[in-house]
């Protein structure tokens, strides 16, 4: 049986055009890759 | 595969051949990424579109630079409604990649169309809406308006399906839940949102089977679920339930019944042509009635017409008739010309008497068409007896005269006149006796004749001397 309100938990609300450009600018692209980088370099450093 | 320290291009050797450094690691995690990106796009092949986005993700997790499984994941989004996101993805991956990337063409497209670009904005907003209207208590028939509108701009909204099928589950309303699912599954056929709520809906159309609840179904009445509801394409099938194709004795009522509708469809098509053509006939026999009548008034007239000149003709042949048989008509005058004819060749002598029939002859009656011989016969008659007569009614009429009967006078002189219009002194004494008798305008009449036929006689002298004395 489903319970309503808590599926209706799971639907956010859709990004509109206009924020597309904030949230672009906000979104973490981080990868493994740059932090095996990091970690490869603060090893050097150390 | 560049090395992540110098920039150089990797050979095949753990190590960079121009910085040393050690790269092992790093190519694993790039073969990862692109591992993700084949499985993603292997998803995305057979429209596992969710699942691609969750192995595309992955490969971006561990590589942000490849940019065959951004592109890709935006491509997926954009499919599955999601247009923001895949803005995002191409945004994204045109500033990783200026040159030679697919994600330009993919945004020029895009925004190319800013009129559909409005309104596939539009349709987020009109979504958020409706997951406002969601939350509220009594918010769901708005929200289910809503969402209809957004599908109707943008018909792969998976998200905007789903939700509206949550709505229906939500009001009861399996078989329109179900419908919206389907075409969920049309777009990602491995949802796993559109599986579960697929479940809920195919569970609330078909009730598991529960004896229990099935005995206290039965005893409570049908009444609650008469019917199930299942979709066909885009039609919605209403099936009632609990009805048994009934058999044996209702064949016969079924057989009746398909009779009564049988006659009534005979009513409803045949029988309206056949009063139809009914009335025509009818109307055509009334048409000749009336034609025949008009016939036989025609005749009647004509017929009245000529009994009116009959009428008219049998009128003047019973006056014509009456003229003739009358005591003064032609039959009579003819009588009286054969008595007196009778009589004078009888005894010549009894002249008086063929005077009075000959006088008794209507001489002014005469037309063209009186017979010629019986003119002929009265002339000749009256000429016999006419100096006999003449003189014999003038000495009776001067002895009345004399006698001072003026009035027998006055018969006399006139049947001698009649005889004989010359007769001075018959005509003389007629004046005398009128004047005697005090008929003075007969009298004047009379000497004015005298004056006129005998002029320088005696008659006309005394005429004259006897008008004057009238006059005076």
């Amino acid at each position: 049986m489903i319970n309503f309100e808590e599926e209706l938990k799971k639907f956010n609300p859709s990004l509109e055009v206009e924020e597309v450009g904030d949230a672009i600018y906000n979104q973490d692209i981080t990868d493994v890759a740059d932090l095996f980088i990091r970690i490869i370099k603060e090893d050097k450093d150390n | 595969m560049r090395c992540y320290n110098c920039g150089c291009e990797l050979s095949e050797h753990s190590f960079c051949t121009n910085c040393l450094a050690d790269v092992t690691l790093y190519k694993k995690i790039i073969r990862t990424s692109n591992f993700f990106y084949n499985q993603g796009l292997e998803m995305a092949k057979v429209r596992d579109l969710s699942g691609a986005i969750v192995s595309l993700r992955q490969s971006l997790k561990f590589n942000k630079n490849n940019i065959k499984a951004r592109n890709l994941l935006g491509l997926v989004y954009f499919e599955m409604g999601e247009v923001t996101a895949a803005l995002c993805e191409w945004v994204i991956s045109k500033n990783l990649k200026p040159k030679k990337n697919m994600a330009a063409d993919y945004l020029d497209m895009v925004q190319s169309n800013t009129a559909k670009l409005d309104d596939l904005n539009d349709a987020i907003k009109k979504y958020n809406k409706a997951l406002e209207y969601c939350k509220t208590d009594d918010g769901i028939d708005m929200a289910v308006i809503q969402l209809k509108g957004v599908l109707k701009t943008n018909g792969n909204f998976v998200r905007a399906h789903q939700l509206l099928a949550l709505c229906y589950l939500k009001a009861n309303r399996p078989e329109l839940a179900k419908r919206e699912l389907d075409k969920c599954k049309v777009i990602d056929v491995n949802n796993l949102t559109t599986l579960r709520y697929l479940a809920e809906a195919d569970r609330m159309l078909n009730p598991p089977d529960d004896p229990a609840s099935k005995k206290k179904g039965r005893k409570k009445g049908e009444e609650e679920q008469t019917s199930t509801s299942y979709v066909d394409g885009n039609e919605l099938i209403i099936q009632p339930l609990g009805i048994k194709e009934k058999k044996g004795s209702n064949t016969v009522l079924n057989i009746l019944f398909g009779i009564a509708i049988g006659a009534a469809a005979m009513m409803l098509t045949v029988f309206p042509g056949r009063i139809n053509h009914e009335r025509m006939k009818a109307q055509e026999e009334i048409k000749a009635i009336d034609n025949q009548l008009d016939a036989k008034n025609i005749t009647i007239s004509e017929l009245e017409q000529k009994l009116s000149n009959a009428t008219a003709e049998n009128a003047t042949l019973q006056e014509s008739l009456g003229a003739y048989a009358g005591t003064e008509g032609t039959l009579q005058s003819m009588e009286n010309l054969l008595k007196a004819a009778a009589i004078y060749l009888e005894n010549p002598e009894s002249f008086l008497e063929v005077a009075d029939y000959i006088k008794d002859v209507d001489e002014s009656g005469w037309t063209d068409g009186t017979s010629e011989n019986y003119k002929r016969l009265h002339g000749a008659l009256k000429a016999a007896i006419a100096p006999a007569v003449t003189q014999a009614y003038y000495d009776e009429g001067y002895n009345a005269y004399k006698a001072g009967q003026y009035e027998d006078a006055i018969a006399y002189f006139n049947g001698a006149v009649y005889f004989d219009p010359t007769h001075k002194d018959s005509l003389y004494y007629l004046g005398m006796a009128y004047q005697s008798s005090d008929k003075k305008e007969d009298a004047k009449l009379t000497f004015n004749k005298v004056i006129e036929l005998f002029p320088g006689t005696w008659h006309s002298q005394n005429a004259e001397k006897q008008l004057k004395k009238l006059d005076q």
